[in-house]
């Protein structure tokens, strides 16, 4: 009975069990296989449980014994050597836990300590053998500290991680770079980013955006002589900084391009730093086939203004595409009182109408009743 | 006879910050009570009447708007001085904050010198 519930059991899996003796040797001995697979795997688990609640024990111990002097050395001109005194090496990585927390919320003097104890004392070491090591965990630690306390020795270390074909080393390394605002490694970011399949332009925009804003400068200086992709990134960091100066190169840019979305950062360029001069190229590419284009093109002039603009984004507001319609519509409603006074009428003139729908939108986002009037 | 020591609820997630500002208050002479969400804060400060609350903007389970807004809408508690924590990017809040009746704000990150020495201001 056994022998034929087992024997279908297997053969479902395409496996053939042999009948009598041989059979009843095959499954004692895979019973003793899978008992001494499952003690193993318990042991395992134990093992790794008790190692773990070693290191619990240890950290709990070194932080009662320490934390104390810790926070009495916060914002005090201590020498935070006298603090790390009876530290033990192996007793790091549970003090760099406690300071990376606090890096993120502190500042003024407590941030000069917390900077200090890791530039003044043998923890700089420390960090610095994880930096130059093979292994991603110890790199990644020591780039966020020595980013963090704007450690200038470093840099070269860092720079040459930028190549590394981890992209959270990448990451971690150019962020360094960027704290400490080594502005000379900025375009050295920019091209390794080329590099790093799984980086998004969203990560590499925030990490140029931890430079300070002179780095704007910096950018404005070399973007005439690189491509498209550095363009389009370094327009990005303008637009955010507000950057104004570079609006003469930005503008020249956005005469002789083809690149799709090199045009439509230069236009969001010139409608966030509400750039007159631009007014004409963007009127150009009011009528662009791309949509994407021509609804940056719409935010723009809606943001540099110009009630004359107004009956033409009316007009856009029944065309097909439903981001024009949108963008048709923030633009009319960022006009000013006549731009909304049209919206209500849109609003009102056809309650099924896409147009209708689309003022309905803004209007309800914004707060605004329809018959307030 | 020494004055009994003022009392402060600081309502923070984060552990760290708890430990340090625990510290830094009660090695001014302050009564410290924790709370690591935003939960019960009201309820103990209706039983309890702290002389001050510190209020995480962004905390779990409860935030601290909506504790705020339980303080300073009961007469019970209105009175209690509070110091919202909040992160620079939060501007709409420290106004929603300021408007709702909190004492002082400050923004994260912070100096823990800055953080005491308005707290002083407050309640001396």
């Amino acid at each position: 009975m056994i022998y034929i519930q087992t024997k279908n059991f297997f053969l479902s899996f395409g496996i053939i069990i042999p009948a009598g003796k041989n059979f009843l040797f095959i499954l004692s001995q895979l019973i003793i296989f899978l008992s001494i697979v499952s003690i193993l795997l318990v042991i395992v688990v134990l093992i790794i449980r008790l190692i773990d609640s070693y290191d619990q024990r240890r950290k709990n111990d070194f932080l009662n014994k320490w934390e104390n002097d810790f926070y009495h050395y916060l914002g005090s001109p201590a020498d935070p050597n006298t603090l790390l005194k009876g530290v033990k090496k192996s007793q790091y990585k549970y003090l760099l836990m406690v300071i990376r927390d606090l890096f993120s919320v502190l500042d003024g003097k407590d941030l000069e300590s917390l900077k200090r104890i890791i530039n003044e004392t043998s923890v700089y070491e420390f960090l610095l053998n994880d930096l130059k090591s093979k292994k991603t965990k110890r790199i990644i630690r020591a780039a966020y500290f020595f980013g963090a306390s704007g450690n200038q020795n470093v840099k070269s270390i860092l720079f040459g991680h930028l190549y590394s074909n981890k992209t959270d080393v990448f990451i971690f390394c150019a962020r360094a770079l960027a704290r400490i605002n080594a502005l000379e490694y900025a375009t050295a970011i920019l091209h390794a980013a080329r590099f790093q399949k799984e980086l998004s332009t969203d990560i590499l925009i925030s990490i140029l955006l931890e430079f300070k804003s002179d780095v704007c400068n910096y950018l404005l200086e070399r973007v005439v002589l690189e491509d498209d992709y550095y363009k389009r990134i370094a327009i990005q960091i303008f637009r955010f900084h507000g950057f104004r100066e570079a609006a003469e190169i930005v503008l020249k840019i956005f005469q002789t391009s083809t690149n799709k979305k090199l045009l439509v950062e230069c236009i969001k360029y010139a409608g966030s730093i509400e750039c007159i001069d631009a007014i004409p190229q963007l009127w150009e590419h009011f009528e662009h086939p791309d949509i994407e284009v021509k609804t940056a093109a719409i935010e723009a002039l809606a943001k540099i203004g110009g009630k004359e603009l107004i009956p033409i984004f009316v007009q856009r507001l029944y065309e097909e595409s439903f981001e024009v319609n949108i963008a048709a519509a923030e633009a009319l409603f960022d006009s000013g009182e006549k731009g909304i006074k049209l919206l209500k009428v849109v609003a009102k003139s056809n309650s099924d109408s896409k147009a209708a729908k689309v003022a309905r939108m803004i209007l309800s986002e914004n707060f605004i009743e329809i018959d307030d009037e | 006879m020494n004055a009994p020591k003022k009392k402060i609820f600081y309502a923070e997630d984060s552990d760290s910050l708890i430990k340090l500002m625990t510290y830094k208050l009660q090695n001014e002479g302050y009564d410290v009570t924790v709370f690591s969400t935003g939960e019960n804060v009201y309820e103990s400060a209706v039983t309890e009447k702290p002389d001050l609350v510190i209020l995480d903007l962004m905390m779990p389970i409860k935030d601290g708007l909506t504790v705020l807004k339980e303080i300073k809408s009961d007469p019970a508690t209105e009175s209690i001085p509070v110091i919202m924590l909040t992160t620079n990017a939060e501007e709409e809040n420290i106004l929603k904050a300021l408007e709702i009746g909190a004492e002082e704000y400050i923004t994260k990150p912070f100096s823990t010198a800055v953080l005491l020495a308005k707290i002083k201001k407050i309640i001396g």
